[in-house]
C-alpha cells in the first residue's frame, strides 16, 4: 500500500500531495496564460512598434561586442556557472562554486526595419543552455574555463593525470543567446523619446543588408537555409544559416586590430536605427525566447494540460486523505 | 461528504478558474483590438493634421492638377466629418488614394520634384504610409484573432453575455490597389494654364 499508515508520515504524504498538487497547477495555469499570451499578441516591427505591450521577432545583436562561449562561439548574452560536487552521503550534489553573469549586458533584438535594446536586468531572457563535465570538455574549452574562473575557486582546475582522479568533479554550465540567433520577445516597448538613434555599425549594416534581400526574396532565403530540403525552415535552419551570416558580417566589420569601426558615412536607405528598448512595467512582463513564435509554440507541446490535471488529482487526493483516514 | 463528490468539486473548481481565464482573456483580447486601432488613430490623426499644410503645398501645383488637390480637400473633409471606426478606415482610404495622386504628380512634372517642398511633402507622406502599413497589419491580425476567438466554443457564450461583435478590418480597397494606374493615367493629363 502506498499510503502510509504512521501518523508521522501520513502528515508528510498529505503535505507532499498538497504541495505538488499545488505547485503542478500552478504552473500549468501560468503556462496556459504564457500561451495565450504568446498566440493572442500580434507582431509588430521594430520601426513602427507602438508603446506598450508588444511582441517583436528578429535577430540578435551585440550592444556593442560578442561574448566567447567555451568553444570560441560569439555570443551577445552570456553566463557560465562552475558547479563541484559535493559528496556527502545521502546528501551528495553539485554546489555552484563559481558564476560569471551577464547581468549588465544588453544586446539588440534586430529585425529588417530596426533595432530594439533588450534590457536584460529587467527581461526574463530564456537562454540556451549547456551542461557539460569539465573532463569531457575538450583542451581549448578547459583553458578558457580555467580562464574564466581564474583564482577565484581554490582547486580549479583539477590536475589531470593519475592525480586527477583523487581531484573533485566540475560542471559547467553555459547560458547564451549566440550572435544571429533568431529570437522572440514579449514585453513592454518604450519608444526612444529623443528619436530614433542611428546605429552605425558597419557589420550590423552588412547583416541588415541580406535580412531585408531576404524579406524581398523569401523563396530565395527558404533555398538557402533548407539544408534538408523538406519544404520548410526549421528553427535549427533558421538559427544556423543566420548565425553563420551574422558571424561572416560581424567579422567583416572589425578593423584588423579587432577593433569595431565606425562608419560615419551611412546615409538615405542605408541607416538603421534604435527605436526603443525592450523591458518590464506594469502588467507586460519582458521574456526573450530563443526562435521566433511558431519554434517558442512548438516547443511548448502540451505538458500544461497535463499539469493542471496531475494537480487536480493531487489536490484531490490530499483532501481525500484529509477528510478519510481510512479510504 | 464523499470523495466522489470531492472530485466533482475539484472539477468544478477547475471550470471556474478556466472560465474566469476564458472571461479574462476576452476582455484582453478585446482591449487589444482597441488599443491596435486607438495606435492607428495616432498616425491617421497625425496625417490628418499634416493635410492642411500639405494641401497649401499641393496648392502651389493647382495650376497644373486643381483636381487632385480637391480630391484631397474632399477626403480631409470626409475623415474630419468620421466618428465609427469604420467610417475612419473608409475616409483614411479616400486619403491614401487622394495622396497617391499628389505623389504622382512629380513623376509627370520635373520641376516639382526638384522642389523643397515638395520633397519634403514626399518623405513625410511616405514614413506615414509606411508606418500606418505596418500598423494596419497588426491592428488586421488582431481584428483576425478576435473575431475567430469569439465564434469558437466555449468562448462564444462568453462573447455573447458580454455583447461582443466581429470586429471591422483596415483592408486595402480597390481604388488603392489601382494606385499605381493611377499614376500612369494621370501622364495624359492637360497642363492648365
Amino acid at each position: 500500500m502506498i499510503i502510509p499508515q504512521n501518523p508521522e508520515d501520513y502528515f508528510k504524504f498529505l503535505m507532499l500531495t498538497l504541495i505538488s498538487g499545488g505547485a503542478a497547477l500552478w504552473w500549468g495555469l501560468r503556462r496556459l496564460r504564457l500561451i495565450r499570451q504568446i498566440t493572442d499578441t500580434a507582431a509588430s516591427k521594430v520601426a513602427t512598434a507602438p508603446q506598450g505591450h508588444v511582441e517583436l521577432q528578429g535577430f540578435a545583436w551585440p550592444d556593442p561586442d560578442c561574448m566567447k562561449t567555451l568553444e570560441g562561439k560569439d555570443a551577445v548574452y552570456y553566463s557560465f556557472k562552475l558547479e563541484r560536487y559535493e559528496k556527502r552521503g545521502k546528501n551528495s550534489r553539485w554546489v555552484t562554486v563559481y558564476t560569471h553573469s551577464a547581468g549588465h549586458k544588453n544586446f539588440y533584438l534586430c529585425d529588417h526595419t530596426g533595432a530594439a535594446h533588450i534590457d536584460v536586468t529587467k527581461v526574463k531572457v530564456n537562454a540556451d543552455s549547456r551542461a557539460k563535465r569539465f573532463s569531457s570538455l575538450s583542451a581549448t574549452e578547459k583553458k578558457r574555463a580555467a580562464e574564466l574562473v581564474g583564482r577565484a575557486v581554490t582547486g580549479f582546475p583539477p590536475a589531470t593525470g593519475l592525480l586527477g582522479l583523487f581531484s573533485r568533479s566540475y560542471r559547467c554550465t553555459e547560458t547564451f543567446v549566440m550572435l544571429g540567433s533568431p529570437v522572440y520577445a514579449l514585453g513592454y516597448f518604450e519608444t526612444a523619446t529623443e528619436g530614433h538613434v542611428q546605429l552605425e555599425y558597419p557589420a550590423l549594416k552588412a547583416f541588415i543588408g541580406r535580412m531585408r534581400r531576404f524579406k524581398k526574396d523569401s523563396a530565395k532565403e527558404k533555398s538557402l537555409l533548407d539544408v534538408n530540403r523538406d519544404g520548410k525552415v526549421s528553427h535549427a535552419e533558421m538559427t544556423s544559416g543566420y548565425q553563420a551570416m551574422a558571424r561572416s558580417a560581424f567579422v567583416s566589420g572589425k578593423t584588423a586590430s579587432g577593433e569595431m569601426v565606425v562608419d560615419n558615412s551611412l546615409g538615405g536607405t542605408g541607416t538603421y536605427h534604435c527605436c526603443g528598448r525592450l523591458t518590464t512595467k506594469n502588467d507586460s512582463k519582458g521574456q526573450v525566447f530563443s526562435g521566433h513564435e511558431s519554434h517558442v509554440l512548438g516547443r511548448f507541446w502540451h505538458w500544461h494540460w497535463l499539469a493542471i490535471v496531475v494537480g487536480a488529482l493531487l489536490i484531490w487526493l490530499f483532501l481525500v486523505g484529509l477528510f478519510f483516514k481510512n479510504f | 461528504m464523499s470523495p466522489t463528490l470531492l472530485l466533482v468539486l475539484i472539477v468544478l473548481g477547475l471550470l471556474l478558474i478556466i472560465s474566469v481565464g476564458i472571461y479574462n482573456g476576452l476582455v484582453r483580447l478585446h482591449q487589444q483590438v482597441a488599443r491596435a486601432w486607438a495606435n492607428i488613430d495616432v498616425i491617421l490623426k497625425q496625417r490628418f493634421d499634416e493635410l492642411s499644410s500639405l494641401i497649401q503645398i499641393a496648392e502651389q501645383f493647382s495650376q497644373y492638377e486643381r483636381d487632385i488637390v480637391s480630391q484631397l480637400v474632399e477626403a480631409r473633409k470626409h475623415y474630419g466629418a468620421a466618428r465609427s471606426t469604420g467610417d475612419k478606415i473608409k475616409a483614411s482610404q479616400e486619403i491614401s488614394v487622394a495622396l497617391g495622386g499628389v505623389l504622382a504628380l512629380g513623376e509627370n512634372y520635373p520641376e516639382l520634384k526638384s522642389n523643397q517642398n515638395f520633397l519634403q511633402l514626399q518623405g513625410r507622406i511616405s514614413a506615414l504610409e509606411d508606418g500606418l502599413a505596418d500598423r494596419r497589419e497588426t491592428y488586421n491580425e488582431y481584428v483576425t484573432t478576435f473575431n475567430t476567438r469569439i465564434m469558437q466554443v466555449p468562448h462564444i457564450i462568453f462573447a455573447n453575455m458580454l455583447g461582443y461583435r466581429n470586429a471591422e478590418m483596415f483592408q486595402v480597397t480597390e481604388s488603392e490597389r489601382l494606385m499605381p494606374n493611377l499614376k500612369m493615367n494621370l501622364g495624359l493629363a492637360k497642363k492648365v494654364p
